[in-house]
């Protein structure tokens, strides 16, 4: 069967998966909805029908951090637990928001368990690529296609992208890496390793090193810098970090 | 070198540098997913914790989607850990998924609760993991 490749720019087609913008063998996340969530909002109807995939951010002041994140002032002063997080069912989003704080969610048509269910009408653009065994004019369901042109995908910079240490001594620290995009932009970081509990080795920011206590590790952006912090314990931390061309605000 | 774009819905101008207008740009790789499944946590009678294990051979540690089932049907997105409660009886429970080189283990953990189980419990799990690393 023939294929659709497009190499990211200083790669060829044979290139790691990781340095390709395009392949018709793998399915694109493509986002289907972005939502602007205000902080007194209960709930918001997705309607896909199915678990979808999310990314998901809170709003303080000027600052945007994961959801779940705590929540620090550009002052370094802390100001909330937050402790929000979103519960889905296959129709709607519900927030659990104590502090009222606005938010954003990118809504991916990808299915959370990516299955290959039919019958919404969320596909669209001009440039469309079945996955295998379907025939494009047949289908309208953006789980039955590997990529769709009409929806945005998540675009990492590989440039931008990277990965730094934090020198805690306990008390708030933190580390600033300028990308000077001009807005907010979508931001996945992990604690790669650390010398504090190698438990949290690996695990996606944001993070509570205490259950019983607020000792986060985690990140919030401006529109010129990615602002990684923790405090509370002590130790040097090695947090790596990927910053996309996708606007959160 | 020529370059491949395609502009979001409603934006015109293919020459613009604010990337986050177009839907793809060739200079940026985008997510894509290696592969899916879905999997379930047992905390056994006794215990008040439970993980699972998904091996995989990228070579690389994948960005992972995940979502644990709660109450009622519902399920919570997890990035790192995230306080929430269990399928059970609403205790208050820590979810976290570490992904590796080599695996992506999903745990949970009881914080307060009258555990240990009196029975197992199961939680169910989705996961996407993708062609891309952090």
């Amino acid at each position: 069967m023939s294929k659709f490749i497009v190499a990211t720019t200083g790669y060829d087609v044979s290139a790691d998966e990781r340095n390709l913008s395009i392949n018709s063998d793998k399915s694109n996340m493509m986002i289907v909805d972005e939502v602007d969530i205000a902080g007194t909002d209960t709930q918001y109807t997705h309607g896909l029908g199915y678990l979808p995939t999310t990314l998901e951010f809170i709003k303080y002041s000027t600052q945007w951090f994961p959801s779940g994140s705590a929540i620090y002032n550009t002052s370094d002063t802390w100001v909330a637990v937050t402790g929000s997080y979103n519960e889905y069912d296959t129709n709607k989003i519900y927030f659990d928001n104590p502090y009222e704080l606005d938010s954003k969610i990118f809504i991916t048509g990808n299915a959370a368990d990516n299955a290959t269910g039919s019958g919404k009408i969320t596909a669209s653009g001009k440039v469309k690529v079945a996955k295998d065994g379907l025939n494009v004019p047949d289908i309208t369901d953006i789980r039955q296609f590997q990529f769709c042109s009409g929806l945005d995908t998540i675009k990492k910079d590989l440039t931008l992208s990277g990965s730094t240490t934090l020198e805690s001594d306990g008390t708030f620290t933190k580390t600033e890496i300028t990308h000077n995009l001009g807005y907010h932009p979508v931001v996945i970081a992990k604690l790669s390793s650390n010398t504090y509990d190698s438990y949290y080795n690996n695990l996606p920011l944001p993070i509570n090193m205490s259950i019983f206590s607020l000792v986060p590790v985690s990140f919030y952006t401006t529109t010129t810098k990615l602002v990684l912090f923790t405090e509370g314990v002590i130790g040097d931390f090695t947090i790596s970090y990927n910053i996309y061309r996708n606007k959160i605000n | 070198m020529a370059k491949v774009k395609i502009l979001k819905t409603s934006e015109t101008d293919i020459d613009s540098t604010d990337i986050w207008r177009f839907a793809v740009h060739s200079d940026y790789p985008t997510q894509k997913i290696d592969f899916s499944g879905t999997t379930s946590i047992t905390i056994p009678t006794g215990s008040d914790n439970g993980s699972t294990t998904i091996n995989h051979s990228l070579g690389y540690a994948p960005v992972v989607y995940a979502m644990f089932e709660v109450y009622g049907s519902r399920y919570v997105k997890i990035l790192g850990n995230i306080k929430t409660f269990r399928p059970d009886d609403n205790e208050p429970s820590l979810y976290t998924i570490v992904s590796s080189t080599t695996q992506i283990k999903f745990r949970c953990d009881a914080i307060i609760s009258t555990l240990p189980a009196e029975s197992d419990i199961t939680i169910n799990i989705y996961y996407i993991a993708l062609n891309e690393d952090v």
